[in-house]
């Protein structure tokens, strides 16, 4: 049914998510759970890697705003790269940019991450 | 005034005259026949004509008395028991009091006509004997007639019908005018043995129909089969003195034997008499026999009965709503009072409790604590539960799964699935007091109530939930309606303006907002708002916008402040993550000036009057996406001066992510081409091309995924003022 998956990958100093699918209300608590899931085992390094992301919707925006006081506080972050434009879109939309990283590749979010830069 | 010879009058009259003719006419006529037998009555001058005008009367006089026993028979329905009592007491009655009168002196005296009380006597006599035959007969007839059928009302009928003959057949052998036929001889002789032989037939065909003894108990078969014996006794000697040709010794009497008082009244009656006393003896006698026979079958008979009784209750259960708990104490008790087990308890495994464990629900002739002592119920159930088939064991001395109780009580034990088409909703335990009592038919008649009651509880639960959900769906209609109110019901009227609004949830409510509100001198405030999420939750967020618009746009008008209140307002009660966003903006309809702010919502759409399209893409954050001071630093406001006819329509994601069946989105440039070429209608022109452009496109019958709402402004210019100008920028 779900045509949405989410794959933890451990690079350098930061965990990476790829998400694949469609991300929406039905998808949302699987990533939520993902993240929750790094939070808990102290990883708050996390690039989310949207390239297979086909969709997304309110709820799933949603997902990258439940953690991020939390993460943030912990001097961890949250960056989004590799986003197709239509999804980008829907981040751009609603102001994403201005509150998270969100880059071309991973590696420019990993760099941003060996920076120590913070957002805002 | 009723009219006395009405039919209906008529025959009401008629139908009184008939009930009481019988009670009246018999004495009349009896009293009559006597009076005139002993004035003096028939003798041997007597012409044939006369004797059967005599018996002609007689016929008339136990007709009525026949009737008149008939209806006092049929007025009560006593059980079989009381039946033969009330049998026993006439036979007792009626010899009595013919003994009695039997002791009255006169007797015939050789060669001299009877003297009148020998008349008397022998009327006396009669009548009581032939009352006591029809009584019996008609008595004994309605245990005959029990559970009748056509065949065995006709074989009754025909049994009255063949004595009723041979009583007019010995007419004319009467004693009292032999003359005619002293000896019966020929075709005469061969109707009258026929006759009787038929009637002995019927009345032995009469006397198998026996079916009232099934029903009874083992003591009213013992109280039937003494009573019935006292009958056979009884009548064998009424027949015996009837007939008898000599008188008894022990009478005590010189007198001539009773039969010959009976014949000198009328010998056709004393026929009639035998062989109705006859068929009461033979009947008391197949009773008896029949009685004794049917003594070890009560038991079985008894088990189905109560199975029978207890099917019933069930059935009975179905159409009634009750309480889960009443239904399981009602599926132990149906096996222990149908006779099928001694003790029986019901487990449920309840999810909802938390535990794997099966429940004892309810049980019968055992405490639920004890049950756990000799039986794993666990086991078992999940045994009964995976297999779907009963488990049955004949000796819990054998089995793992029990140990034997000391009361002794347990023996045997069968656990029987209640199980829809789809799952095992309980297990029903019956346990009995020996070893290898649970024969098949036990087990069958146990999984006939298994079946019964998981259709009862299967249908409770229905109920039970659909009820849930009408509540749920109730409630819910309620909340829309709630909603609905709180959006605008109507559009103000506004100088130069023209406005169409609608908002569409794709479930019950949905977390759109879309409002406007005049704020004087021309200026309207307008919002359209979408919190993230869908349903419920979403609903609460968008009955706080909508509290904060009313209450905020009309302090703080200016989309920068009123939007930086807002986020600071909602921010705090939103969830983390659930954001809002918003297109906000404030409107002159004098001058057409806009000022509009975008809080991360779809960019409004503003459409001129030649075509000319654009969305207005200012920026801003999502409400709820930062609480601090980033949201209003971001923020920008959008300056526009309208000129007439410009169109702005303002919307929700709903409308842009609207897919058809490919999975295609409605997308921003299906919304720009709907509204430039629908910029000559006026706002509500507009908004139904929307509207249809969008159902088209997403196909007849399929619901919206997500809440859809749309808010058109059309400003049509200063007429009043600038018309003139219009004009000039016209040529």
């Amino acid at each position: 049914m779900s045509n949405f998956s989410v794959a933890f990958r451990e690079f350098d100093i930061a965990t990476i998510l790829t998400v694949r699918g469609e991300l929406d209300a039905h998808t949302a608590p699987e990533l939520e759970s993902a993240i929750k899931k790094c939070v808990d085992e102290g990883k708050i390094r996390l690039i989310v890697n949207g390239n297979g992301l086909d969709y997304i919707s309110s709820a799933g925006l949603g997902v990258f705003m439940a953690y991020i006081e939390e993460i943030r506080a912990l001097d961890g972050d949250i960056k989004i790269c590799a986003l197709k434009p239509k999804v980008f879109g829907v981040f751009d939309l609603l102001g994403f940019p201005r509150i998270y990283h969100i880059v071309e590749t991973e590696e420019e979010a990993l760099s941003l991450f060996n920076q120590g830069i913070q957002p805002v | 005034m009723p009219n006395i010879f009405s039919k209906t009058a008529i025959l009401s009259v008629f139908k009184r005259f008939w009930r009481w003719l019988p009670l009246i006419g018999f004495p009349l006529l009896f009293i009559g026949t006597t009076v005139f037998a002993f004035l003096g009555g028939l003798d041997e001058s007597s012409t044939l004509l006369q004797g059967i005008a005599h018996h002609a009367v007689l016929v008339l006089c136990f007709l009525c008395l026949w009737i008149a026993v008939a209806r006092l028979v049929r007025n009560s329905r006593p059980a079989p028991i009381q039946t033969f009592w009330q049998t026993i007491l006439a036979i007792l009655g009626c010899s009595s009091a013919a003994f009695l009168a039997f002791q009255i002196p006169g007797d015939f005296i050789e060669g001299t006509p009877a003297a009148p009380i020998v008349h008397v006597k022998s009327a006396l006599l009669s009548v009581l004997l032939v009352g006591l035959s029809f009584f019996v007969v008609h008595r004994l007839g309605l245990l005959v007639r029990f559970r009748r059928t056509r065949r065995s009302e006709r074989n009754w009928r025909l049994m009255i019908l063949f004595i009723g003959i041979a009583f007019l057949i010995t007419i004319p052998t009467h004693h009292q005018f032999g003359l005619i036929f002293d000896s019966p001889e020929g075709l005469y002789f061969i109707l009258l043995i026929l006759s009787i032989v038929a009637a002995i037939i019927f009345i032995l065909m009469n006397s198998i129909r026996l079916a009232w003894i099934v029903r009874l108990s083992l003591g009213e078969k013992g109280a039937a089969i003494g009573l019935g014996v006292v009958i056979v006794g009884l009548l064998g000697c009424v027949i015996a003195a009837v007939n008898l040709e000599e008188t008894l010794p022990f009478i005590g009497t010189t007198l001539s034997p009773p039969n010959d008082f009976l014949q000198f009244y009328s010998a056709p009656l004393t026929y009639v008499t035998v062989l109705f006393l006859l068929f009461g003896l033979i009947y008391a006698l197949t009773s008896v026999l029949s009685l004794i026979f049917h003594l070890p079958t009560t038991g079985d008979y008894r088990r189905s009965t109560d199975e029978m009784v207890a099917m019933r209750t069930l059935s009975n259960l179905l159409r009634e709503v009750v309480e889960s708990e009443k239904l399981h104490e009602w599926a132990v008790s149906t096996p222990v009072e149908s006779g099928n087990a001694n003790a029986a308890w019901l487990t449920i495994q309840n999810l909802e409790s938390g535990s794997l464990a099966p429940h004892i629900v309810a049980s019968r002739n055992i405490e639920s604590d004890h049950i756990n002592e000799f039986c794993d119920v666990t086991s078992i159930h999940n045994t009964v539960v995976q297999t779907r088939e009963p488990v049955l064991i004949q000796d819990t001395l054998t089995d793992t799964r029990t140990r034997k109780s000391k009361s002794g009580k347990f023996e045997s034990l069968l656990a029987i699935p209640l199980s829809t088409r789809t799952e095992v909703l309980a297990v029903l335990f019956a346990s009995r007091d020996v070893v290898h009592a649970f024969e098949r038919e036990d087990v069958e008649a146990i999984g006939v109530f298994a079946s019964q009651a998981t259709l009862v509880l299967e249908n409770a639960r229905l109920l039970e939930s659909k009820i849930e959900r009408e509540r749920l769906a109730n409630e819910l209609a309620i909340a829309r309606d709630v909603q609905q109110r709180l959006l605008p019901q109507t559009m103000p009227e506004l100088p130069n303006l023209n406005l169409a609004a609608s908002s569409v949830a794709a479930r019950e409510v949905g977390g759109d907002y879309f409002d406007v509100l005049e704020l004087g001198e021309g200026e309207l405030a307008f919002i359209v708002a979408d919190v993230s999420g869908k349903g419920t939750s979403a609903a609460f967020y968008m009955a706080e916008m909508q509290g904060i618009f009313q209450a905020v746009a009309r302090i703080a008008p200016a989309p920068d402040v009123f939007l930086g209140h807002t986020n600071q307002a909602l921010g705090e009660s939103l969830e983390k993550n659930i954001f809002v966003t918003a297109v906000y903006g404030i409107l002159n309809c004098h001058s057409g000036r806009v000022s509009l702010a975008r809080a991360g919502h779809t960019p409004a759409v503003l459409v001129d009057a030649s075509g000319n399209a654009k969305l207005l893409h200012s920026e801003g954050l999502g409400i709820g996406l930062d609480r601090g001071e980033l949201f209003e630093n971001v923020l920008e406001v959008e300056h526009l001066k309208l000129k007439p006819d410009d169109l702005l329509v303002l919307y929700t994601d709903g409308v842009i992510e609207s897919r058809n069946r490919e999975g295609e989105e409605f997308g921003y440039d299906r919304l720009l081409q709907t509204v430039q070429d629908a910029r000559n209608e006026d706002a509500q022109g507009v908004h139904e091309a929307i509207r249809q452009t969008v159902d088209d496109f997403v196909g007849a019958n399929d619901r919206y995924d997500d809440d859809l709402t749309l808010l058109i402004i059309k400003w049509q210019g200063n007429k009043t003022v600038s018309s003139g100008t219009a004009q000039n920028s016209l040529s």
